[in-house]
């Protein structure tokens, strides 16, 4: 966003946002090629933004540099920089030099004698589509039907040729066609998620098992929020003890992990991008249970786990309790002996139960914490619909033995 | 038994009248309880009676609530020495006090705040204020906040220069009840400062 001009005697000043985030090409060279999901969820976004420049004015404003460089993450916002090609469609079209990115540039680009116009932006949207999903730039000799067919199905090969035919034609016509057809695509196993976590009670490590599902999350290159959505002090503690500030969007990133604390009402930072997040609810009490009831009818997909402590001191679950708990609701047992039965709640019906293995640090599990946290996404995807239950499965992990 | 750390006091004091002092206080009240997550507490220790009215609007009573809370705040109208006992004996952190403009006679309780924070407005209409309290407020340089709302930059430029007061643009924000970005992140240094 530009937020000013400004000149003096000498220079002129150009005042922007401050953006805070990695580039796509700096993103892909370091984790190499992106995950389907991300990739449709940025793609998604970058027609957006470039649907706004074609249609927000009386004549659409071309890119013409649309490339991994010029485009930013900012905590899974796409942000659009460098309009130092952009024009106007009639400016665009005026005798001249032009200029463009090997793999992105339309054929059109590289002769002044044909017409420039929204597609040319489409072809680069198609070369990105490529470079987010391959981890490099579009190979001429690859048939990017085959190409898209082996990553996407056949809708998505679909669609990575039509924005890549080198006659205009050919291309999608629009770029808000291009988007419906991606929405579509993303629908499918890939939409929203949210995870709540709550406690039975305090001190049963509901912070602790919501930074370690985070974690590993990351580390599974699946970016996701954890969220302190009660007024505790941990995170503020956290960050403190790193010392760590937050980012415009009141993110923490700690150890690779994007992090946001609770903040009061009065609070108006950036909105995020993401899909998917694990929200650390504190205590289920009965604030805690008219909020989930209220939120069943939100968007998305929506799994509970309520940890529960496994000592014989630790407050039992009710069959009340379990009546309260929304269908998809897995019921995590922490600081259990293995070796000690716990007791099964009456009610408890087809509600998963899973104990918890001890694990010091949420950011660093060792071997036997990280089966356990792809033990347990396992579920929560299956829980989410996201997944097809599999046979056999950590029988060890499993409470109700 | 660990032994509870005394609350942080900071004092607001504006040059003269309309210099958003008031303004500034539920700012800074509102940041330290949502987003540093503080206890907070405002006492209006000045005659302008701006809290009262206030209050009788978020809660729709006329009642003299002492205190009244709102979004995690909790708000002394008619503050003084008695509140302000009271409340160093409860479990907030921080207690901000809204003493007005100098004019209203309370240079002596602002001068006992842990933080002193001192607001001018450079508008031409009201540069007077300033520069008859100049000699006053330069006791405290290197120690107090100087802050200006209002007033262009070449005036706190030239008053630097002259004085050597050096004041700081407080960021444009007309809801004193919602923190964005670039409030939080002035407000941040005001609050690092008494660390």
């Amino acid at each position: 966003m530009v937020y000013d001009i400004e000149d003096d005697d000498n220079f002129s000043y150009l005042v922007e946002e401050y953006l805070q985030g990695n580039s796509l090409e700096n993103l892909v060279s370091s984790q190499g090629p992106l995950t389907r999901s991300t990739v449709l969820e940025y793609a998604i976004q970058i027609c957006g933004v470039v649907n706004y420049l074609h249609s927000a004015g009386t004549e659409p404003i071309l890119h013409l540099d649309l490339q991994p460089k010029n485009l930013l993450i900012c905590h899974e916002r796409i942000k659009l920089v460098d309009f130092g090609q952009a024009a106007g469609l009639a400016e665009a079209n005026k005798a001249g030099q032009r200029f463009g990115t090997v793999g992105f540039a339309a054929p059109e680009q590289y002769d002044c004698k044909m017409e420039l116009d929204e597609r040319t932006d489409i072809y680069a949207i198609g070369g990105l589509l490529f470079y987010l999903a391959a981890g490099t730039y579009p190979d001429p000799k690859l048939s990017l039907l085959d190409f898209g067919v082996k990553l996407w199905g056949r809708e998505g090969g679909r669609i990575l040729a039509a924005c890549l035919e080198p006659v205009k034609e050919d291309r999608y016509q629009s770029v808000s066609q291009l988007q419906k057809d991606l929405e579509c695509l993303q629908k499918g196993p890939v939409s929203s998620l949210t995870v709540t976590v709550y406690g039975l009670e305090s001190g049963t490590g509901v912070t602790h098992i919501s930074l370690a599902i985070g974690a590993y999350l990351w580390k599974k290159k699946i970016p996701n929020l954890y969220e302190e959505s009660h007024p505790c002090r941990c995170i503020r503690k956290l960050a403190d003890s790193q010392d760590i500030e937050t980012d415009d969007f009141g993110i923490l990133s700690v150890f690779g992990c994007a992090i946001k604390p609770y903040y009061g009402r009065q609070v108006r930072f950036l909105e995020h991008g993401y899909s998917l997040i694990i929200r650390d609810c504190g205590v289920w009490e009965n604030e805690a249970r008219s909020l989930e009831e209220s939120s069943r009818n939100d968007s998305g997909e929506k799994v509970c786990l309520l940890v529960a402590g496994g000592k014989w001191w630790n407050q039992r679950l009710t069959e009340e309790l379990i009546q309260d708990l929304p269908d998809k609701a897995i019921i995590l047992y922490n600081f259990s002996e293995p070796r000690i039965r716990l007791p099964v709640p009456e009610g408890i019906g087809r509600k998963q139960m899973i104990r918890v293995p001890l694990f010091s640090n949420p950011f660093h599990p060792d071997r036997r914490a990280k089966e356990w946290l792809e033990f347990l996404w396992d579920n929560i995807e299956i829980r989410a619909g996201k997944q097809q239950k599999k046979k056999g499965g950590w029988a060890a992990f499993l409470a109700r033995r | 038994m660990a032994k509870r750390q005394a609350p942080h006091t900071i004092g607001i004091m504006g040059a003269g009248p309309g210099c958003g002092a008031t303004h500034f206080t539920l700012l800074l009240a509102n940041y330290l309880a949502a987003v540093e997550w503080k206890r907070t507490a405002v006492l209006e220790w000045n005659d302008h009676h701006e809290l009262k009215e206030l209050i009788g609007v978020c809660t729709g009573t006329e009642e003299d609530l002492k205190p009244a809370s709102i979004l995690d705040v909790d708000y002394f109208c008619d503050g003084g020495a008695e509140e302000l006992a009271w409340c160093m004996d409860k479990e907030y952190e921080c207690i901000l006090m809204d003493f007005g403009c100098v004019q209203d006679g309370k240079k002596a309780e602002f001068l006992q705040c842990s933080q002193k924070l001192f607001l001018g407005a450079f508008n031409e209409w009201k540069l007077r204020y300033l520069i008859a309290q100049k000699d006053w407020m330069l006791k405290g340089k290197g120690s107090w906040n100087y802050l200006s709302v209002f007033g262009g930059e070449e005036a706190k430029k030239e008053f630097k220069r002259r004085f050597g007061l050096p004041f700081r643009s407080v960021p444009y924000a007309p809801d004193a009840f919602i923190i964005q970005r670039d409030m939080a992140v002035f407000l941040k240094t005001i609050w690092r400062e008494k660390q």
